[in-house]
């Protein structure tokens, strides 16, 4: 087979639009299958050490296209094949619900494209072709963000996300330009020898800038809490799932070429992460709507993955290959971790907006009674992305845990400083999480409903639920098989430390007793739900109203909410202060009570601050220039010719 | 095995002399120190009472909090001999498990829908995420010191009462695995399990609408934890050269001690206002960085 095929697949694409409405969705499936199996294919060849190479168009041309499949770009293959898969499946169900021909034309014509443009980008190694797939991508998201075209909010947000992706794309230009100027060379490979002659840290904050944007390092982060929740959730799962990781993969491409100065590179890698991490959960915190609080955890998880590679950076720069490889390990299953259960919550937040038609957990409850099954799923979503046992966030934290924990006592007192400020702030980003998911969990499923909206939902279809449950599986394997994908990730990592090819036995000795544990925790949770099933029976049960502390006039209103939940936080982190307040207060002269509104928002404290003023300050003097735009044809042609009288003087006169 | 099956004998006791101390205290004779075992005992055999606007999570929470101690237990070394599992960085493992309990529990208070119950599992969540730190800050020191990573070894390794500074440490490190414990189980100063109004109880409120079985497991749970931290605070002091029957009358030496102390703290002091209980949390991990710190000094780094 011919990886040409993958390429071709892009023609197939547009054989949708002739299909009958009822059958785009499984058209669109087709096409994905083809494309997955021919990408996986190329990546099973390379998962068993055969890296497929070659040339589309001749050498060394810009046009031409070098691709290769290494282990790395396997690894992203199987990663956005099983999101994109299962998103799709998934959105057959969710788009029933939709009727108006254009838009479900235009959904799949751009899933598709997003989803082979995803893939391409993995194996293309050529800069030019490179930024065009980059482009593909971009565009077809915003394709895919805009589906609820009518909504204003959505119409900003996708622009945004359009705006802010060319601006991620230019950074990306300006660096490749730079290096085929300097080596002449038009492939990735150039950057290997850019890096052996420069200085690394430069050219490397310059592409990481570049990918940064779009995995959502703070503070390049703010399209993500804005496309995610103005996205459909099946699309919403694939951006957060499989679209940030490319970010993530153009990170760890050009890291692997990266010759010098990686202690520092390390360093810095550590530090941004950390600050990612915490803001992102800070936020997600702060959030009342479910997708944007997910939005959020995505920045977060891209802290933890962001630590690991530094500290696995840190451990290469100062030769301890068993660091390295815990650091780079926790990070590389963390990105396949996060895309799992990433995909996992916003499918189950796509079950609560399909039935109920919004994710504002204010106005959410109970839900658990009204669709039992999908909520099991949400619930270990949210176990997982909290890194508890027995699943698969556990296992990639732990690995970062213990490179923190075992570089202690080797290193000097300045790494040791800052391993102590990791450990101190991933603790604590997992404290966090687990707050923030015991909130959403919590107030959205438990409880009583706080609207009639929930009222009237009913169970999703089972095929939106089976994708949850083959998610499910595959997050039980990573975390019952971690040592195979160990063995797997081991030869990603080879490509970062040439010399060294075998797993340390510290990384992997702890996965088998961990496994032990876990099946010691099930199985104890087992006999004591029968003890206890016996006992119960035994002495018999009741049902009856929740204890009201002596108050018999309750109402649902009266419950917990996700506001007064992170209240208590918001207030010990200084949070609330950035929160804007409108609300009259009561006066001495009010007698009577009258009708009053209480409004509150909260902004992304960077955004506001950092990123918007340059913009706005740059919006308001180009709109000077507006004079010049008169709409009349006559003033331009009037323009075009004193354009030509200018250049036509300066020439005759010797100007320039 | 053995370690576990004295660990379980001491937590039948533990809250009973916790309970004697306290009634001692005020000049009361007091129930003897098994009447907590007997009402848990009773609770086991009563009828159990279900809200209706609870679901599932209610009814497993209970279980998978006392499976989740009973594993981390597993992982607890016992004076000089392994714990009967052990591998590296398993106290990571052993903080994730707990909070795998806790996670239940603060759902299943949510699940209630009562708002006070809700307002308890904010505070509990709040709580437990910012004691997180200070647990892990300190055993860190500890690996960082011995240069192990795994509880048995850290412990094995860590004792040198001939050091003024090791002694030193000892110290503050046991008044932080104290700390630790008192808030990890819901107890003075956080939170005072014999308060008997909703809006100042954190752990209590929670579980309001336990009974029966469910309730009585909870109790025993927290009993259980008590003896697990207790054991993590004896492995300060006992040294491996140690006899093994010295070693085991240390433990339980260490246990009694550990209860009083508990119950004396409980009559002396007075609850932290809910505002102040965040920065006295947060203070335990800045002092736990004080042990990071000193453990550099020792090992000569700065």
């Amino acid at each position: 087979m011919d990886i040409s095929y993958l390429f071709l697949s892009f023609l197939l694409v547009p054989l949708g639009l002739i299909i009958p409405t009822k059958f785009k969705s499984f058209f669109s499936l087709l096409i994905v299958s083809i494309a997955s199996f021919i990408s996986i294919s190329f990546a099973l060849d390379a998962f068993f050490g055969h890296t497929t190479k070659g040339f589309i168009g001749s050498e060394n041309e810009p046009f031409s296209l070098y691709f290769v499949v290494d282990n790395l770009s396997a690894f992203f293959i199987f990663l956005i094949n099983i999101v994109v898969m299962s998103a799709l499946v998934y959105g057959i169900g969710y788009m029933k619900k939709y009727t108006e021909i254009s838009k479900i034309n235009l959904h799949y014509f751009a899933f598709n494209f997003l989803h082979i443009s995803m893939l391409l980008l993995c194996i293309v190694q050529s800069f030019v072709p490179f930024l065009i797939f980059w482009e593909i991508m971009a565009v077809s998201s915003f394709l895919l963000v805009l589906f609820d075209s009518k909504n204003k909010e959505v119409l900003r947000s996708a622009i945004n996300f359009l705006v802010q992706m060319h601006v991620c794309m230019a950074i990306l230009l300006v660096g490749m330009l730079w290096l085929m100027g300097s080596t002449g060379i038009t492939t990735f490979e150039a950057m290997k020898v850019y890096f052996s002659t420069h200085n690394n840290i430069w050219m490397f904050l310059l592409f990481f800038i570049g990918f940064g944007m779009k995995a959502g390092f703070v503070p390049l982060h703010t399209w993500l809490p804005k496309a995610d929740p103005a996205a459909p959730d099946h699309v919403a799962a694939v951006m957060s799932g499989a679209a940030i990781k490319l970010g993530l993969y153009g990170i760890l491409r050009t890291l692997s070429f990266v010759q010098n100065e990686k202690y520092e590179i390390g360093m810095f890698l550590i530090i941004i992460s950390l600050i990612t991490g915490l803001y992102g959960i800070f936020n997600a915190i702060m959030q009342k709507d479910m997708k944007k609080s997910l939005a959020y955890s995505s920045i977060e998880n891209i802290g933890i993955i962001g630590l690991g590679l530094g500290i696995g950076f840190l451990g290469i720069a100062v030769n301890n290959f068993s660091l390295g490889f815990l650091g780079l390990a926790g990070a590389i299953l963390h990105i396949l971790n996060h895309a799992l259960f990433k995909t996992l919550l916003f499918l189950g937040t796509g079950n609560i907006f399909n039935q109920a038609e919004t994710t504002n957990m204010e106005l959410l409850g109970g839900v658990i009674k009204k669709s039992p099954i999908t909520s099991i799923t949400f619930l270990i979503g949210a176990l997982a992305i909290c890194g508890l046992p027995p699943f698969n966030g556990f296992i990639s934290e732990f690995l970062i845990y213990d490179g923190i924990i075992s570089e202690f006592n080797k290193g000097n007192v300045s790494i040791d400083v800052l391993l102590l400020v990791s450990l101190f702030s991933i603790s604590l980003i997992g404290g966090l999480a687990i707050f923030n998911f015991t909130r959403i969990f919590g107030i959205v499923y438990l409880g009583t409903a706080r609207s009639p909206k929930v009222e009237k939902m009913q169970e999703v279809e089972p095929i939106m639920y089976i994708t949850q449950f083959v998610i499910i599986a595959i997050i039980l394997t990573v975390s019952f098989f971690s040592s195979f994908y160990l063995q797997f990730i081991s030869q990603i990592i080879a490509s970062f430390m040439p010399n060294y090819h075998t797993i340390p036995f510290a990384a992997l000795a702890p996965q088998n007793e961990i496994v032990v544990v876990l099946v010691v925790l099930i199985s104890i949770v087992l006999i004591m739900f029968f003890v206890r099933k016996f006992v119960v029976q035994a002495n018999g049960e009741s049902y009856g109203p929740t204890w009201g502390c002596g108050y018999v006039g309750e109402t649902k209103k009266m419950q917990y909410t996700a506001s007064s939940f992170s209240e208590s936080f918001e207030k010990l982190a200084f949070l609330s202060l950035f929160k804007t307040t409108k609300y009259k207060e009561i006066e001495k002269t009010d007698i009577f009570p009258v009708s009053r509104t209480f409004v509150q928002t909260n902004e992304d404290i960077l955004e506001e601050n950092i990123i918007d003023p340059p913009i706005s300050y740059i919006q308001k003097n180009l709109k000077n220039f507006a004079i010049f735009k008169s709409g009349n044809t006559q003033t331009y042609v009037w323009y075009a010719f004193l354009f030509i009288l200018v250049l036509f003087i300066i020439t005759f006169f010797n100007i320039i | 095995m053995f370690g576990i099956v004295i660990l379980i004998i001491c937590s039948l006791f533990f809250l009973g002399i916790v309970t004697r101390t306290k009634s001692l205290m005020q000049g009361r004779k007091g129930p003897s120190v098994i009447q907590n075992m007997k009402d848990i005992f009773r609770l086991f055999n009563k009828a159990t009472i279900y809200s209706t606007t609870t679901s599932f999570i209610f009814k497993i929470a209970p279980i998978i909090y006392f499976s989740t101690v009973v594993t981390a237990l597993l992982l607890v070394p016992f004076f000089s001999q392994k714990a009967i599992i052990s591998f590296d960085g398993d106290f990571v493992f052993f903080a994730y498990l707990l909070a795998l309990g806790k996670f239940f529990m603060i759902l299943s208070a949510l699940d209630t829908g009562s708002p006070f119950e809700g307002m308890g599992a904010n505070r509990e969540a709040l709580f437990s995420m910012l004691v997180e730190p200070a647990f892990f800050i300190l055993l860190a020191s500890f690996a960082m010191y011995t240069g192990k990573t795994s509880f048995y070894e850290i412990f094995y390794d860590f004792i040198d009462l001939k050091d003024a500074t090791s002694v030193f440490l000892i110290i503050i490190a046991a008044y932080i695995l104290i700390q630790v414990a008192m808030i990890e189980n819901s107890r003075l100063p956080v939170d005072d399990p014999k308060t008997h109004l909703e809006l100042t109880m954190i752990h209590e409120v929670m579980i309001l609408d336990n009974s029966g079985f469910d309730l009585g497991l909870i109790l025993y749970t927290s009993s259980l934890k008590f003896v697990m931290y207790g054991m993590l605070l004896s492995n300060l002091f006992i040294d491996s050269s140690m006899h093994i029957f010295v070693q085991v009358g240390l433990v339980v030496l260490i246990q009694f001690l550990f209860a009083i102390l508990v119950g004396m703290i409980e009559s002396f002091r007075a609850r932290e206002r809910m505002k102040k209980n965040s920065h006295f949390i947060f203070t335990l991990t800045v002092m736990s960085m004080m042990v990071f710190f000193g453990v550099l000094l020792m090992m000569n780094k700065i």
